[in-house]
């Protein structure tokens, strides 16, 4: 079986590196962050930026689980059972109140955004913008030895200006990104949005709340974060108001930063779905993504694809990413009141910037955020199988209403030589297909429900079946 | 070289000579020696099929062996590009001189392949890549067939160790790493043994030895392949000297993810200081990572080392008092003390940020610590401390103490099954059973809904609307899909992943598979009989309602209900289908239907009236009928009447069953270590006979566990009033998997109707939650823990039955202590019952068998200490009190002082036992509002 890639190719001028020196008596560290001038990198500069970081072991812990994130496989699909899975570095924003470093795994089910804010780093951005970030071995060996009371001189850039480097050293490394990662990674953005906070712990409850995720490969079932005396605790059975987290072995990811921890913040969706932890380390954060199971990658989960199926408004978009490019972020209410669009069409707008990489979600202020992925997207929207399949079907003229129900909006939809029975309804859609069987609209509609859509928002029905 | 010349060279098994003329050969000359090859590997694989005498007569068995080692050379020499595994086994040192002569445009290709899928070919590879004929391979997979097959020429080839370095940078395979080389010995060496030995002869630096293995621990090697490179550095015995030296790797190694790795740092850190080598403050700056690890070792010897330095270096006592504070997170009472023991060493005031964050830790701190924090909090200065509970009224002596109410006993004719909330409606029409079927196909349960689709197909099987054919081929398709997938598995075995779309088909095209005999005795056969007697009837047209169709979750059948289905069946029944109708006979209501069933006519009506209680029916001729009347109508209790009809029926057939638990104790030595093996074992009287019908479920029960998770749980179904049996089996299965030796990931359903709060805990159903709570797998004990906290809030749990099962599996080492202390702290934390009932249990278990083994009673005795000081209780029971007056040694002889030391905290204790009981009380009022609704219900059917 082969899997569907795009060929990414990094090209770093130098190696991310840590140099220690002493200056008059005085140990410093530098680290020096080495960023991609890549093809997809329209973004290239010798320096972003460029500062002192406040807590230096908690910052190099931070990275550490960042970069152990994106090296992270908690489950091989089927599909690449013949391939080795590749990591594509961290991708790193450099904006006007911080950076933001985000990481996605490489079974396409753990997606990670490191916020350093301004006030942990004492410094200045020379040029915002988004690249890919090297995170190499002997860098990740050289964190793991900073001291609690070091002076750490943090740059980032593509030139490693004060630093002893090797310039004619170019490292270009390319990667065959699998389509199905960088749509899980669009797709874990996708998610976020759609959660919100259901507990919020302080420091010692959460560490200890984090001690319990229990080691190895963990139980096959999905876990429930329930109260317990006056914490939490993760259950086997599901209770009410429980929160679902599938594949909690990947929690120890966090295990690292956990004696760094101020707060811990817990979001999810109103049925169950992936689950986001926001922890708090000083002024920075860290939000690590889950999907439902370890086996199941962020790509084949479909809620957003409703949005996704009207093109919005080019100028509606124009609009939108201008907005957010000028502000760095901002909450969709704002975006409606100062852009007066109906709320179906932002969230058409906002769904159009995400599948293509261009907007993310923070789920700390609510709020959707610019930047551009280095990554080649257009694959990704060209390839959505289902969308491309509803389409198809629309096309070929296979949405037949069925006529005694159209208050119900039942269609049939032929398909893969049989005629499948969808039924749009106001508690659910609902199709005869073994996706749907299978699935509900757990990971969104199928294709077969994506084409009664389509058919009726084009209002080319009923015609009689 | 020619043809002719080729043959004859391999035909005389001389090896030089083929050798030669393979190198001198030019390519063209290759190309046409291909069939040569083929002609002696025809001939040769004639030859090794001939009787032995007959090879003798043809050429002696040397030359033919020759003659194949021969034929590798010429495969590779010869012809186009050969299969990688060609490279398997050859003669390394030739191959690599016709390779090199040869230089084919694949070779690189070729070697690469080869190297990844056989390491051991490096010697080839090597020569080829120092032959100039090949650049060398990527570096993962090069130093991967180092790490197979250097390790005998270290010795011999000095040019190696230049590219031995290697070895340290790269983690190696699943199939070679440092770790699984060492697993095996290479003339009686590891390659710890040969580092170390040319180390000493000095062919290797130690010092480059030394440094190497640190730096490769501290690179992202896995857990199992890191372990080599820490063992290899302590087997070189490090000096003081050169520890010291590598002072700065050692500190950077406590932030290692890895566990063992930071043991590693800490202990050669512990060495340096005790030479008092550790220079000052170093250690604060980097422990704090060691300090939350989770293993209690790892976290006690970091806060040994810190409280050195803090008696060393009185002026550091900030850092390392907020350092030792990371510790707090740990749960273990120990750890609480030794970080108390670092800040009470502090002879300065504790400034205020230190004083927050302790006052910040103080409700995770163990109870048994509170005192020495509060202690220190009121020291050093602080305002408000301790905080007693407060449970309103004091308690004065001599006044009786609350007292928890009794568990709640739940007799199987006492317990209401007919909740309304929980009624299951059968399917309407054809377009919910389609639906339902394709939702079925896809995800095999819940085992109500394969139970509603089977009544759906033998009710509606005949019902053909005009778009019949429309509606169901989704459905036909993909059922034929899946039986196309599993038809190598066998047909209605009872499994609904590959019987569902067996039965879709009978039902659509009206095609019947015959039923495959399984070849292991289970309940899954009986459940296979079912699915097909439906399909049969579907295939042939004739609908008809099951009668076993439940009418509540969990399997229930309302008496009522069956006694019309039976009336309208009339004598057109399926044998199976009636037997389980029998068996999930719900209890209540069977007054009213034993009336209604009065005019039953036939052997079934007879059976069911019998189940239903009524007495003086005569026995009839069906035995599997009978068996289940019997069963249904009291569970626990011995039918003599069917017993002396059908004798000999086994367990739970006229006869109830009784089981018995016993462990059972396996040993072996393997390589001088004794490993020990316990399990639990099930006597049942009667005992399981040899055959056992397939339509006699309730025995069956007691046999086999289903192999997978759909079919158990559907199997928990079959007989909802004799889940103690099915208990029994999953107290078996779980105790004879205990530390997760195999993955047996249905066994964990088992446990999931536990959890239901009518589900009695008692008997098998107690030891099965016993076993799981001392489970490896966090799955099961996880579940298990759940399972314990429901029983205990809504009163199932009676304290002493438990304590004494758990004890009893702890002495006879089925259960190990720390396991089931963890388990049992985690259920204790969910309030102050479950505190009260815990520590109950503990002090039963180990009153009760005071020969548990130390290390198990070190665990119980440090619980029973932390939750009667949470609670304010004192050891009262004079058992309790004298058998901890004998326990004198070690640590157990310390709590056991400790535990007698303690005195009742009247008010404390006032307090708990109020919220205790106020818990129990409020953990009981859904069940009661549950039975009312469903008495309700039932009254007004009636």
């Amino acid at each position: 079986m082969s899997t569907a890639t795009v060929v990414h190719r990094t090209r770093y001028c130098t190696s991310s590196a840590l140099l220690r020196s002493v200056s008059e008596g005085v140990q410093a560290v530098g680290l020096f962050l080495a960023t991609s001038e890549g093809p997809m990198h329209t973004v290239q500069a010798p320096l972003f930026m460029r500062g002192v970081v406040r807590r230096p072991q908690a910052v190099a812990d931070l990275l550490l689980t960042l970069s152990q994130v994106a090296r992270s496989r908690f489950h091989l699909p089927a599909a690449m059972l013949r391939q080795v899975a590749e990591h594509a570095d961290p991708v790193i924003t450099c904006h006007l109140d911080g950076i933001r470093f985000e990481a996605f795994s490489q079974c396409c089910g753990v997606y990670a955004r490191l916020d350093l804010s301004g006030e942990e780093l004492d410094g200045v951005v020379v040029t915002p913008g988004t690249t890919n970030v090297d995170f190499n071995p002997e860098l990740r060996a050289a964190l793991s030895s900073i001291g609690g009371d070091e002076s750490l001189r943090l740059t980032v850039g593509s030139q490693g200006i004060e630093f002893q480097t090797d310039t004619a050293t170019i490292l270009e490394r390319v990667v065959e990104l699998p389509v199905r990662w960088l749509k899980g990674l669009v797709g874990a953005e996708c998610s976020q949005s759609r959660m919100s906070l259901r507990w919020q712990l302080k420091a010692v409850e959460a560490r200890r709340l984090l001690a319990t995720v229990p080691r190895g490969g963990g139980p096959r079932t999905s876990a429930f974060l329930t109260p317990a005396g006056g914490g939490l605790r993760f259950s086997q059975t599901p209770q009410s108001g429980a929160v679902q987290v599938g594949g909690l072995e990947r929690l120890r990811l966090l295990d690292r930063i956990s004696r760094h921890i101020t707060g811990l913040r817990i979001f999810s969706g109103e049925d169950g779905g992936p689950t986001a932890w926001q922890l708090s380390v000083g002024m920075s954060r860290l939000v690590l993504v889950l999907s439902p199971t370890a086996s199941r990658g962020f790509s084949g989960d479909g809620d957003g694809l409703g949005d996704l199926l009207v093109e919005p408004n080019g100028e509606d978009v124009s609009r939108v990413l201008h907005w957010l490019a000028a502000r760095g972020s901002s909450t969709s209410d704002l975006m409606q009141t100062h852009l007066r669009l109906s709320p179906e069409d932002l969230a058409g707008c906002l769904a159009h910037l995400s599948a293509n990489g261009l907007i993310g979600y923070d789920l700390a202020d609510s709020a959707y955020f610019h930047r551009v992925l280095p990554y080649d997207l257009s694959r990704v929207s060209r390839l959505n199988p289902r969308i491309l399949g509803a389409r198809g079907l629309v096309e070929a003229g296979a949405v037949r209403w069925d006529t005694d129900q159209i208050e119900s909006a039942a269609a049939w939809i032929l398909s893969s030589e049989v005629e499948h029975r969808v039924v749009l309804g106001e508690t659910g859609d609902r199709c005869s297909c073994p996706w749907w069987s299978k699935h509900g609209l757990d990971r969104g509609p199928c294709k077969h429900i994506l084409a009664a859509r389509i058919a009726k928002g084009r209002g080319n029905g009923p015609a009689r079946a | 070289m020619d043809p002719h010349e080729l043959d004859d060279a391999i035909g005389t098994g001389d090896r030089n000579r083929l050798l030669d003329i393979l190198i001198a050969a030019d390519e063209s000359h290759r190309r046409v020696c291909t069939g040569v090859a083929d002609r002696w590997e025809e001939r040769l694989r004639v030859y090794w099929t001939l009787p032995e005498q007959e090879q003798r007569v043809q050429m002696p068995r040397e030359t033919a062996a020759s003659i194949v080692s021969g034929l590798q050379l010429v495969r590779i020499a010869v012809g186009s590009r050969p299969p990688t595994h060609a490279a398997f086994n050859i003669d390394y040192a030739a191959a690599a001189r016709v390779l090199a002569a040869r230089r084919p445009a694949w070779l690189q290709d070729w070697v690469e392949s080869a190297l990844d899928q056989l390491p051991g070919c490096w010697p080839l590879v090597r020569a080829l890549e120092r032959s100039g004929a090949i650049r060398r391979p990527p570096l993962p997979s090069y130093v991967c067939g180092m790490i197979a097959a250097a390790r005998p020429l270290l010795s011999t080839d000095p040019e190696l160790h230049q590219e031995f370095w290697l070895l340290f940078e790269y983690e190696g395979s699943q199939a070679a790493s440092m770790t699984m080389a060492d697993s095996f010995r290479w003339n009686g060496e590891t390659w710890t043994d040969v580092l170390c030995r040319l180390s000493e002869e000095g062919a290797l630096s130690r010092e480059r030895l030394l440094t190497a293995s640190l730096a490769a621990l501290r690179r992202d090697f896995p857990q199992y392949r890191s372990g080599w490179f820490s063992r290899f550095h302590e087997a070189l015995k490090p000096t003081v000297e050169e520890r010291a030296g590598r002072l700065s790797q050692y500190l950077a190694l406590l932030a290692s993810p890895i566990p063992p790795t930071v043991r590693f740092a800490l202990r050669a850190l512990d060495a340096i200081d005790r030479a008092e080598r550790l220079p000052a403050g170093e250690l604060i700056r980097y422990v704090p990572a060691a300090l939350s690890a989770r293993e209690k070792g790892t976290v006690l010897l970091a806060l040994k080392l810190l409280g050195r330095e803090v008696t060393r270096r009185p002026d550091a006592w900030r850092g390392a008092a907020t350092a030792a504070l990371n510790a707090l997170v740990h749960t273990a009472p120990e750890v609480h003390s030794a970080v108390l023991d670092v800040i009470e060493s502090v002879q300065s005031p504790l400034d205020a940020e230190v004083m927050a964050l302790l006052v910040q830790h103080r409700d995770f701190v163990a109870p048994s610590q509170l005192k020495r924090l509060d202690t220190i909090l009121q020291r050093h200065g602080a305002s408000e401390t301790a905080t007693v509970p407060s449970g309103g009224v004091r308690l004065c002596v001599g006044e009786a103490e609350p007292t928890l109410p009794p568990p709640v006993d739940l007799p199987f004719h006492g317990v209401p099954r007919l909740d309304p909330s929980r009624k299951l409606l059968p399917i309407l029409d054809i377009e919910e059973l389609v639906e339902a079927a394709g939702v079925l196909l896809e995800r095999w349960g819940p085992p109500e809904e394969i139970e509603r689709v089977m009544d759906g197909v033998s009710r509606l099987c005949t019902v053909r609307p005009d778009d019949y054919s429309r509606r169901t081929a989704p459905l036909r398709k993909r059922a034929r899909q899946l039986a196309r997938a599993t038809e190598d598995a066998g047909r209605f075995l009872g499994d609904p992943q590959r019987d569902l779309p067996l039965l879709m088909i009978a039902w659509l095209d009206g095609e019947v598979s015959d039923r495959t005999r399984p070849e292991e005795i289970g309940l899954d056969e009986f459940m296979g009989i079912r699915l097909h007697e439906i399909a049969i009837r579907a295939a042939k047209g004739a609908s008809k309602p099951t009668l076993a169709l439940p009418t509540h979750i969990g399997g229930w059948i309302c008496p009522s209900t069956l006694v019309s289905r039976v009336r309208c069946a009339g004598s057109d029944i399926d044998l199976a289908d009636a037997v389980q109708a029998l068996l999930r006979l719900a209890p209540d209501g069977r007054e009213r239907a034993r009336s209604e069933a009065a005019d039953l006519p036939g052997e079934l009506g007879a059976a069911l009236r019998h189940a239903l209680g009524e007495s003086g029916i005569a026995i009839g001729v069906s035995e599997a009928l009978w068996i289940a009347a019997a069963r249904s109508r009291d569970p626990f209790a011995d039918d003599v009447a069917v017993d002396q009809r059908f004798p000999g029926g086994g367990p739970d057939s006229g006869l109830a069953a009784r089981v018995e638990f016993s462990v059972e104790h396996e040993q072996h030595t393997y390589e001088g270590t004794t490993y020990h093996h316990h399990s639990l074992k099930v006597t049942r009287t009667p005992a399981i006979p040899p055959e056992i019908s397939p339509y006699h479920p309730a025995v069956r029960v007691h046999v086999r566990a289903e192999q997978s998770i759909p079919v158990r749980r559907w199997s928990a179904l079959v007989w909802p009033g004799g889940l103690h049996s099915w208990f029994a089996r999953g107290a078996e299965a779980l105790g004879s998997n205990l530390d997760w030796w195999e993955a047996r990931w249905p066994n964990r359903v088992f446990l999931e109707p536990l959890v239901d709060p009518d589900t009695p805990l008692t008997g098998p159903a107690l030891a099965l939650l016993c076993t799981a709570l001392g489970a490896k797998n966090p799955g099961e004990s996880g579940l298990a823990t759940d399972v314990l906290i429901a029983g205990i809030t809504d009163g199932r749990i009676d304290r002493e039955q438990f304590g004494g099962s758990l004890g009893s599996y702890l002495k006879d080492g089925l259960l190990l202590g720390t396991r089931v202390s963890r388990a049992l702290t985690q259920a204790a934390q969910s309030g102050p019952l479950h505190v009260e009932v815990i520590r109950s249990a503990v002090e039963r278990a180990i009153v009760q068998h005071p020969e548990i083994r130390p290390a198990d009673l070190g665990a119980l005795l440090t619980l029973l200490r932390e939750l009667s000081i949470a609670c304010g209780a004192a050891i009262e029971s004079s058992e309790a009190r004298s058998f901890l007056g004998t326990v004198l040694k070690g640590k157990s002889g310390t709590l056991a002082r400790q535990i007698l030391g303690l005195a009742l905290d009247l008010e404390r204790r006032s307090a708990h036992l109020r919220a205790a009981r106020e818990a129990a009380l409020e953990g009981r009022l859904p069940r009661m509002e549950r039975w009312e609704r469903s008495l309700a219900a039932s009254a007004e059917e009636a």
